[in-house]
């Protein structure tokens, strides 16, 4: 059975004729160990799916469970890093990966806490920073905090909702190579949500699409037979690489064509109802 | 090659207390009807300059663009131009937006010819359901959207993107220049654009014009993209001139990033430009 199953999920938001599903017939299954990649559109559903898995939303119909159990609410052994990276304005960065790490191993004693927090600030880079606070730090910066405390509750499951879509070009590189560098030397189970697919192929072992919402879901699996470790100049000139790039994005503009006909039959332009029903 | 547009011996140059500091000169391109060109170069350097000089909306220190046999004096919608950011009125609703550029560009047509031209093009870039949102009601790849439709229900004599796609996340910017091929394979508008980014240049154009980079930057060459017409993404990205190609340009690119210490200094130096120039050179774009 595979380590984190999604089965037949789906989940619509609104009420009455303002209801959207979002997503739709949603079915994955991520092994021990494995790094998978959702690639999609901003407003596919990418973050309802991770919300699910994280269970900080309930499916509307099919179930998602981690390590053979029905995900019900969230959870340390699920660690999560968001977009916007979610930490506490008034506690420092030591402050913020201190109450992770207080809530995964309540029993530990406190010096061993202490060291904890201390060796993933350091993993990621941030040994000096602990005493800062979230708006003393860069947005790079703050988004290691997040990673070293989604890290610290040494949770069974990583969930990367858009780590680096807030970040400036040159400090996502530096971190794609840190998560990188991170996943090869714990090779935790991973699932990251992005819509870069060259970021997608830069670190996963596998890249599902996420098809055009609404209505989203996964299309066929796609696996990154890339040698490790990778490397983006060099996957900018790998053939291979370039193929399964196109792979992806031809599959995930066509679901967008299929979402967003640019001839649309003349019975739908005009009218009043039909212009209503917003993308 | 019949020449559509034609860029002869183009200066810009802006005045500072210690002397004009020269952006653009002796930059010459020319274009010919129904061909899509690319002009990339790093920031700063001033392409955008070029087209906006071309647009009309700057004036050229010396040298002269002239379109379709008439010297470029000033802005007209004889060209329809596509920002980096869509430039939309935003208490207008999408329809509205493209009707405007319409009324001026064809003000013998009826109302409901008007109307019918601006439903025409946003139907075109798949916004029919869109009509009646305003800017705020769309994401911003659909304002994007409008923006190309807004250009191209002028049917200008000629397309100006600068940067069209700058803003989007790299998989909608994908998306957009599929809906840009679409459109611009439908109705073959001599088109110049500017962008830095190197994968969008091969897809779209018949040639990328190198611009070096500043101060005092002009054409560093011209490559002729080959891929047929019409073009299908995945089959241009694994084309095996592809790679080749694209190594030319991101080379191109890498040598205007690092000049010679050296060069840049006997530059300045003949030039009898101080180094601030250089700055101002940035500020230019």
């Amino acid at each position: 059975m595979a380590y984190v199953e999604l089965s037949k999920i789906g989940k619509s938001y609104g009420k009455g004729t303002g209801r959207t599903e979002v997503l739709s017939d949603v079915n994955l299954e991520i092994q021990e160990g494995e790094f998978v990649a959702v690639v999609g559109f901003s407003g596919a559903g990418k973050t309802t799916l991770v919300s699910m898995i994280a269970g900080l939303i309930a499916p509307d119909a099919g179930v998602v469970s981690v390590a053979g159990k029905k995900v019900t609410g969230p959870g340390t052994d699920r660690g999560v890093v968001f977009q916007n990276y979610s930490l506490l304005p008034w506690e420092t960065a030591e402050g913020n990966v201190r109450l992770a790490v207080e809530q995964a191993f309540p029993k530990a004693p406190a010096a061993e806490q202490r060291d904890r927090v201390a060796r993933y600030l350091s993993l990621v880079g941030l040994g000096a920073a602990g005493h800062k606070r979230p708006r003393e730090l860069s947005g790079g910066m703050r988004q290691r905090v997040a990673l070293a405390r989604a890290l610290a509750m040494d949770p069974k499951v990583l969930l990367l909702d858009e780590p680096l879509g807030a970040v400036d070009a040159l400090t996502r590189g530096t971190l794609q190579s840190e998560i990188a560098r991170i996943w090869q030397a714990d090779r935790k189970t991973v699932l990251l949500i992005t819509n870069d697919v060259e970021e997608s192929l830069l670190l996963a072992d596998r890249v599902v699409p996420l098809s055009a919402g609404p209505c989203a879901t996964l299309g066929p699996s796609i696996d990154v037979d890339l040698p490790r470790p990778r490397d983006a100049r060099e996957l900018g000139k790998n053939p291979r690489a370039r193929a399964l790039r196109a792979q992806i994005v031809e599959w995930l503009l066509d679901s967008a064509k299929r979402r967003r006909p640019t001839r649309p039959a003349p019975a739908e332009v005009g009218l009043g109802a039909a212009a209503e029903v917003g993308a | 090659m019949r020449k559509y547009l034609e860029i002869w011996k183009l200066e810009k140059s802006f005045p500072t207390p210690k002397g004009p500091a020269m952006i653009v000169k002796d930059f010459e391109l020319t274009i010919a009807e129904g061909e899509f060109v690319s002009l990339i170069g790093h920031s700063g350097c001033g392409k955008s300059t070029v087209l906006s000089i071309v647009a009309g909306l700057q004036d050229a220190t010396a040298g002269t663009a002239i379109l379709a046999g008439r010297e470029i004096t000033g802005p007209g919608t004889d060209r329809g131009v596509v920002f980096q950011a869509p430039c939309l009125f935003d208490w207008m609703s999408a329809l509205d937006n493209v009707l405007l550029g319409v009324e001026q560009a064809f003000p013998n047509l009826t109302r409901q010819e008007q109307q019918q031209r601006a439903e025409e093009a946003l139907d075109s870039v798949g916004l029919a359901d869109a009509l009646h949102k305003r800017p705020a009601e769309l994401s911003q790849g659909m304002r994007q959207r409008v923006g190309l439709a807004r250009a191209f229900a002028l049917s200008p004599k000629m397309l100006l993107l600068d940067e069209p796609f700058g803003m989007l996340d790299s998989l909608t910017r994908l998306e957009l220049q599929g809906v840009l091929m679409d459109l611009w394979s439908r109705h073959r508008i001599t088109a110049l654009m500017v962008t830095h980014d190197v994968d969008e240049a091969l897809y779209l154009s018949d040639r990328v014009a190198m611009m070096t980079s500043g101060p005092a930057a002009t054409l560093g060459g011209i490559l002729e993209i080959p891929f047929s017409r019409p073009r299908q993404r995945a089959a241009v990205s694994v084309d095996p001139d592809y790679e080749g190609l694209r190594d030319r340009l991101l080379g191109f690119l890498e040598d205007q990033a690092h000049p010679p210490a050296p060069a840049l200094f006997e530059a300045s130096k003949s030039a009898a430009q101080p180094e601030p120039d250089l700055v101002l050179a940035e500020l230019g774009e």
